[in-house]
């Protein structure tokens, strides 16, 4: 194999990220301190024909950066300058990678492929955060349309242009720096493309009390529309005071036997759904209390809550719980390289531009404003075009 | 997508609605042990909570074999 060096520096994120690369690689290499203006870094200049760091060379071959070592490697160049075996097949060089199914994938998935870009849809599940309601009003042509029909109706169009997809599919890591973009799967496969569409929506926000993680789907959930009907003749609570957690009272006043709903603070839902539920015998509400913790073996059995004026505990019996205390985005695989909001939402341009190049970002994940179908699909149209105009201007 | 897959896998299954009807409703939270979360699925003696696609296609092997018997 042929010698590999590398100019860094201290303290240079693409130097760590270049070594880390050759390391994972059990490629060796030889590291020269290149301070700007020492010795080092002129020979580098010489050598490299360039002053940024840092600079890798293959023998006396400069390969340039740490971008360019990723390019290297998606062509395979890479192992034939260091003199190795060509890697086993490689993933086909994708123009975009969706990661997300909801309406701002599936959209940007419609787009790209009009743009007859080499896309790929990368996703959990296929219709996101629109499965979690029943009905969708006023899409643009259905004054109402229920969700599983809309979403086959999005699945079906987006099958017509043929776009290639992993459904079920987790991403676990995304390295967005380089030239080439690299999606790692739960199942350690690789994909490479030269953009990323990020479309990955939001989820709901847990309490953080012990027994919610342990008893979810036994009797502890996040979704009243999917889950209320199963909670037929119990006594269940609801958490949360906004319009989504009275949405999930109204759900479970036709069902439950009793409903308890416990905000943290007074109820800031709208007042006409406010109403509905103060006047229901069935329902018994507590403002101002904290959910300390839900109890059960095995299946939700109660919960403790306590008064926050009063400090007095009291424990509930119920059989489960609906926790409507809002949503987080998920950001996570990307908040340490793209910008984000105080509430964890991508922060993206006009154009769903993330300010790291060839990456973009569209609907509930980002800080655009107004959470909603038609929304999420108009900014998956111009996150699909703006990829595109992208790789155009690149060539 | 449970359906779907059972489907494909031509295994033929009785399908349930728990929200229209109470009596299976109770059987489901009895035989999961309580569970209040869509799709139960039950296969020979194993009963699932939740489909995971891996899972099922295991649970699936003691039907080969009671075939065969």
């Amino acid at each position: 194999m042929a010698n590999v060096t590398i100019y860094s520096t201290d303290g240079c994120p693409f130097c760590v990220k270049a070594k880390t690369f050759l390391a994972e690689r059990g490629i060796s290499f030889e590291e020269i301190e290149a301070a700007p203006g020492s010795r080092a870094w002129n020979e580098m200049r010489e050598k490299a024909g360039s002053s940024s760091i840092p600079q890798i060379l293959v023998g006396d071959d400069p390969i340039g950066g740490y971008s360019d070592l990723v390019s290297l490697e998606a062509t395979g160049e890479l192992s034939q300058k260091l003199g190795l075996a060509k890697p086993g097949p490689v993933s086909p060089l994708y123009d975009v990678i969706i990661i997300g199914g909801g309406p701002a994938g599936l959209s940007a998935a419609i787009y790209a492929a009009r743009k007859v870009l080499k896309t790929l849809l990368v996703s959990k599940d296929i219709g996101g955060q629109v499965t979690w309601t029943y009905d969708v009003d006023n899409y643009l042509g259905f004054s109402q349309i229920e969700t599983a029909d809309l979403i086959a109706k999005f699945e079906e169009h987006v099958q017509k242009y043929g776009v290639e997809k992993l459904v079920e599919v987790e991403v676990k890591a995304l390295e967005l720096t380089g030239k080439i973009k690299k999606v790692v799967t739960g199942k350690g496969e690789t994909y490479l493309a030269k953009t990323i569409i990020i479309a990955t929506g939001k989820r709901p926000r847990p309490l953080g009390v012990p027994g919610e993680k342990e008893l979810i789907g036994m009797g502890v959930t996040y979704c009243s529309t999917c889950d209320a009907p199963l909670f037929a003749d119990l006594d269940v609570a609801v958490a949360g005071g906004g319009n989504s957690a009275l949405e999930a009272v109204i759900d479970l006043m036709k069902v439950a036997r009793k409903v308890y709903m416990v905000s943290l603070t007074p109820l800031t839902g709208d007042q006409i759904l406010q109403d509905k539920v103060v006047s229901s015998p069935k329902v018994e509400v507590f403002t101002e209390h904290e959910i300390l913790r839900i109890v059960g073996d095995s299946a939700v059995e109660g919960l403790e809550i306590k008064s926050l004026s009063t400090g007095e505990a009291k424990r509930l019996s119920v059989a489960g719980i609906i926790i409507e205390i809002g949503l987080l985005p998920n950001s996570g695989l990307v908040v340490d390289t793209v910008q984000t909001n105080r509430v964890g939402e991508i922060v993206i341009d006009s154009r769903c531009g993330t300010g790291v190049s060839g990456v973009f970002a569209c609907g509930d994940v980002t800080d655009v404003p107004f959470k909603q179908v038609i929304v999420a699909a108009g900014e998956g149209a111009k996150a699909a075009l703006s990829a595109y105009d992208y790789i155009i201007n690149q060539r | 997508m449970a359906k779907e897959f059972l489907s494909q896998k031509g295994v033929p299954y009785t399908l349930y609605d728990v929200t229209k009807d109470k009596a299976a409703l109770e059987e489901m939270r009895k035989i999961s042990g309580g569970a209040l979360r869509v799709p139960v699925i039950a296969v020979c003696n194993e009963v699932m909570v939740g489909f995971d696609r891996d899972r099922v296609e295991q649970s699936l092997r003691c039907l080969n074999h009671s075939s065969e018997v």
